[in-house]
């Protein structure tokens, strides 16, 4: 598991339940988050938790020590409910399991974004951002692909007798309208014919409510 | 005239007693079994074994739940009793619930039988854990868990 994915296990616990994919929205949520006019970028998100008594833990994520943790609570005061929430979403989280997802990601992932103690410009955030993900959160494994998969089949035991049917021979019946119905092919009108000679002396003179034996199709087997 | 007529209802009622019957009497073929003392027992599963090999009786040549990439995975399954149309089908599925491939045979066992299905994938099978269902007339009739490493 990736460090992001540790670090939202951490956090969440069983909200996790698939770490690696949920830490990705969230990242994701947060590049998106940064990179809005309104935030300014790592120093614009920088200065508003500032005002919120959350400086010392904003400088320490851009600088090159140590990163200082910051309470859920604190971090959905400065943040705001509704950009947490929104965030939050990406993972299938919200309420205070999104808040602590996010105190325990955004440390790492501004730490990330400032490999040499400083802000990033805001147009380069997508491009830095893009990089984590790539390396920290691992995309999706590709699904299997089993379209070529051959299957097959076999048995010691007989394949079932095939089964026998009757017609009864209704007003406009001919033996090559009969063939075609249970055959597909009216040119087999001559099984039919055989298997009824007793009744159809004329092959071209059947009556309606005579009860035709149709023999089975050929039987398929593997 | 009277005599003609109860003549022809007489008829026309054996008939309808002819359109009624299935098959008609005089084709309708022999019963030559006689009817056996006890019914027979219906067939049923009575083992699923895995392996990548069968020999000519249908059974699987060592039985395992672990295969290679590359082998035919063969699921060997023993029926007992007598059907006139058993239907057994095998599911086989990945662990992350995919469908790999199910197919059907249907049999007509008179006694202790095996049929086998297998499957194979030309580029290899990926690493993962599976399971065959097996079902007989639609019924589930059990399932095995394999891996491919």
């Amino acid at each position: 598991m990736g460090i992001f994915g540790d670090l939202l296990k951490t956090a969440v616990g069983d909200d996790a339940r698939e770490p690696e994919q949920q830490s990705r929205g969230l990242i994701e949520g947060l590049i998106d988050l940064l990179q809005d006019p309104a935030t300014g970028g790592v120093e614009g998100l920088s200065k508003s938790l500032e005002k919120k008594g959350l400086g010392a833990e904003a400088a320490s994520w851009i600088g090159t020590g140590a990163n200082r943790s910051v309470s859920p609570g604190k971090l959905l005061e400065a943040l705001g409910a509704s950009r947490v929430d929104a965030i939050g979403r990406r993972a299938g989280l919200s309420g205070s399991s999104a808040a602590a997802a996010i105190a325990a990601i955004l440390p790492a992932l501004i730490d990330k974004l400032t490999p040499d103690g400083r802000a990033p410009e805001p147009a380069r955030i997508r491009e830095l951002g893009g990089t984590v993900l790539a390396s920290a959160a691992p995309a999706a494994p590709k699904k299997a692909d089993f379209s070529n998969v051959q299957a097959g089949s076999s048995s010691t035991a007989p394949a079932p007798a095939p089964q026998e049917q009757w017609y009864t021979v209704a007003p406009g019946d001919s033996l090559s309208k009969i063939a075609k119905r249970y055959y597909g092919d009216a040119q087999q009108w001559r099984r039919i014919y055989d298997a009824n000679r007793e009744q159809v002396k004329n092959p071209d003179l059947i009556q309606p409510g005579w009860k035709l034996r149709i023999p089975a199709a050929a039987q398929k087997r593997d | 005239m009277r005599i003609t007529f109860a003549l022809a209802v007489a008829l026309a009622l054996l008939a309808c007693d002819r359109s009624e019957t299935s098959a008609p009497p005089a084709s309708t073929p022999p019963v030559s079994a006689p009817a056996p003392a006890a019914a027979p027992e219906p067939a049923r599963v009575s083992a699923i074994d895995l392996g990548n090999a069968i020999g000519a009786d249908k059974r699987v040549t060592a039985p395992g739940a672990a295969f290679a990439p590359g082998d035919t995975i063969f699921a060997s399954i023993a029926t007992e009793g007598a059907s006139p149309s058993l239907t057994l089908t095998a599911r086989w599925t990945y662990e992350d619930g995919q469908l790999v491939s199910e197919s059907s045979e249907t049999i007509a066992p008179t006694g202790p039988a095996t049929t086998e299905f297998h499957i194979t994938k030309p580029d290899g099978f990926p690493a993962g854990r599976y399971r065959v269902e097996i079902s007989a007339n639609g019924a589930a009739a059990g399932a095995r868990d394999f891996e491919v490493r």
